[in-house]
């Protein structure tokens, strides 16, 4: 029951947040990175909150390997999250249409790449800090990097860009600031061009972020 | 033959603490209790061996192996009970039985299911509604049906009843009789070691006070009682510990011969001492604060 129950709640917060965010495509979209991370730390926060690590650690698994199992789960949500952003937009379509003019942020490239990048940058930024310092604090560090990584990002585009207008936050959402430079990419090198970069990015800033979680989680304590 | 289990020159220090210059060694086929005061250090000495913690300095050597480049090796064939054993306390005990077996090849279901019923652990219940004395027993399950060779114990009595405690400590005296396996446990409940222990080891303030058979430390140690009038420096000097009351003293000794010539003559009474003595008196400065020796102003 238990394996049931947690995620059939997630399943039903989900589809109600999609019911109340689909016609504002940032908020839909940080909804659907929400769902990736809900994913991805499903199992650890558990393991957080019964204070299980020392009895994981006591077990005869290789650090490394727990490192790793956490990266491939984490891309994996990344990949069931971008599926369920774009199905349930699918499935939600004719009330889109009825809507909007502009195609939805899931149906368009910027907007793939965009989640794509966003669940690899918060994955590459917040397992780290998770296998240096454990959840809890390892969280208030993810939001202190998010937080001044937000404010450089708002610092050199001002803070009203990207806000107003229908289908859009009263305020620039995080993501507006990455798809903002993906189109730029895009009218720069192309479709091709960009879509190699941020998947070739991606991959490299999750491949450091793994060999840094690596060396990170070795060296702590239980 | 090489011990099962050898500690070297351990160092660890955190802020206000520090666990230096460990030394000791576990034999194969053997029992060694860890005994010393709450923030002695018993518990990172565990987590150490097992690669929870790392030492600063030192050398841990767990079935010849390194304990910080072999940890996964080693782990295979150490069996931990934690103080507070934490499992994934939604689950029922049987799943998380399920969990646990992946890991080791040794594990025998048969059994686990055996002891889980002598126990009288109830495997399909979820382990956050058991009491900590029923999670521990649900750990000394699994550590007893995976055949390891090192048992780890850290408190595992302290939440149990007595009757379940006398029956795990026979069932520790079994598990070393084909003289390949060994137990190290820590525990305040010093009877229990008067029970089955071959070694003591005790750890004070993060110091290894000794590491001695049972026998050594019996022999070695006695009670001192007589009258405070007696206490002059050159007699405290004696003393490893003493507790002076208002009609007389009871003091640690650990030289009993040096002790009895040096109070020839005097009223006092020598006695045997126990372990829980010795825990108790070892370090204590008596009335008034006055030092004892080894220690400096």
């Amino acid at each position: 029951m238990f394996w049931f129950r947690g995620p059939l709640f997630l399943f039903g917060v989900y589809v109600l947040a999609s019911l109340q965010t689909l016609f504002v495509d940032e908020a839909f979209f940080l909804l659907n990175v929400a769902l990736a991370g809900g994913l991805a730390f499903y199992v650890p926060v558990i393991e957080w909150y019964q204070e299980s690590d020392k009895m994981l650690h006591s077990l005869p698994v290789p650090r490394s390997a727990v490192v790793i199992t956490r990266y491939v789960i984490a891309v994996m949500a990344g990949g069931i999250a971008g599926l369920a952003w774009s199905a349930t937009g699918r499935f939600l379509l004719p009330f889109l249409d009825a809507q909007r003019a502009t195609p939805a942020m899931w149906m368009t490239l910027e907007g793939v790449l965009t989640f794509i990048l966003s669940t690899g940058l918060l994955f590459a930024l917040f397992l780290p800090l998770y296998f240096r310092l454990g959840m809890g604090k390892g969280a208030l560090g993810f939001l202190a990097l998010s937080l001044i990584l937000l404010g450089t990002g708002y610092g050199t585009r001002g803070l009203a860009t990207g806000s107003g207008g229908p289908g859009t936050l009263p305020f620039p959402a995080p993501s507006s600031l990455i798809r903002m430079r993906i189109s730029a990419l895009l009218g720069g090198m192309g479709v091709a061009g960009t879509l190699t970069t941020i998947l070739v990015g991606t991959a490299l800033l999750l491949g450091l972020s793994l060999r840094l979680s690596q060396r990170w989680y070795e060296r702590r304590e239980f | 033959m090489e011990p099962i289990l050898e500690v070297r020159g351990v160092r660890k220090a955190y802020q206000g603490f520090l666990l230096r210059d460990v030394s000791f060694s576990l034999p194969r086929g053997y029992i060694m209790g860890l005994i010393g005061p709450n923030g002695a250090g018993k518990t990172t000495l565990l987590k150490m061996i097992l690669d929870l913690v790392r030492p600063d300095a030192g050398e841990i050597r767990v079935f010849g192996m390194d304990a910080n480049r072999e940890g996964e090796a080693i782990r295979t064939r150490v069996a931990f009970v934690h103080e507070e054993p934490s499992f994934y306390g939604a689950l029922p005990a049987e799943r998380v039985a399920d969990i646990l077996r992946v890991f080791y090849p040794t594990w025998d279901e048969e059994t686990f299911r055996g002891l889980a019923k002598e126990f009288g652990v109830p495997l399909g219940k979820k382990l956050k509604t058991l009491s900590q004395g029923m999670r521990t027993r649900f750990a000394l399950c699994a550590a007893l049906a995976h055949e390891a060779d090192l048992f780890l114990l850290d408190e595992p009595s302290s939440g149990l009843d007595p009757a379940f405690r006398r029956d795990l400590l026979d069932r520790l005296s079994g598990v070393i009789e084909g003289g390949q396996t060994s137990v190290l446990f820590s525990t305040h409940i010093t009877s229990d070691l008067d029970r089955v222990a071959d070694y003591i080891t005790f750890l004070r303030d993060g110091c290894l006070q000794f590491t001695l058979t049972r026998e050594e430390v019996l022999e070695r140690y006695a009670l001192v009682k007589g009258d405070p009038g007696i206490l002059t420096e050159e007699v405290r000097a004696l003393f490893a510990g003493v507790v002076v009351g208002d009609f007389g003293f009871v003091a640690l000794t650990d030289d009993v011969s040096a002790t009895r010539e040096a109070l020839e003559g005097e009223s006092v009474v020598v006695d045997r001492a126990t372990l829980e003595d010795v825990v108790f008196y070892t370090g204590r400065k008596g009335e008034g604060g006055m030092r004892f020796r080894g220690e400096s102003a």
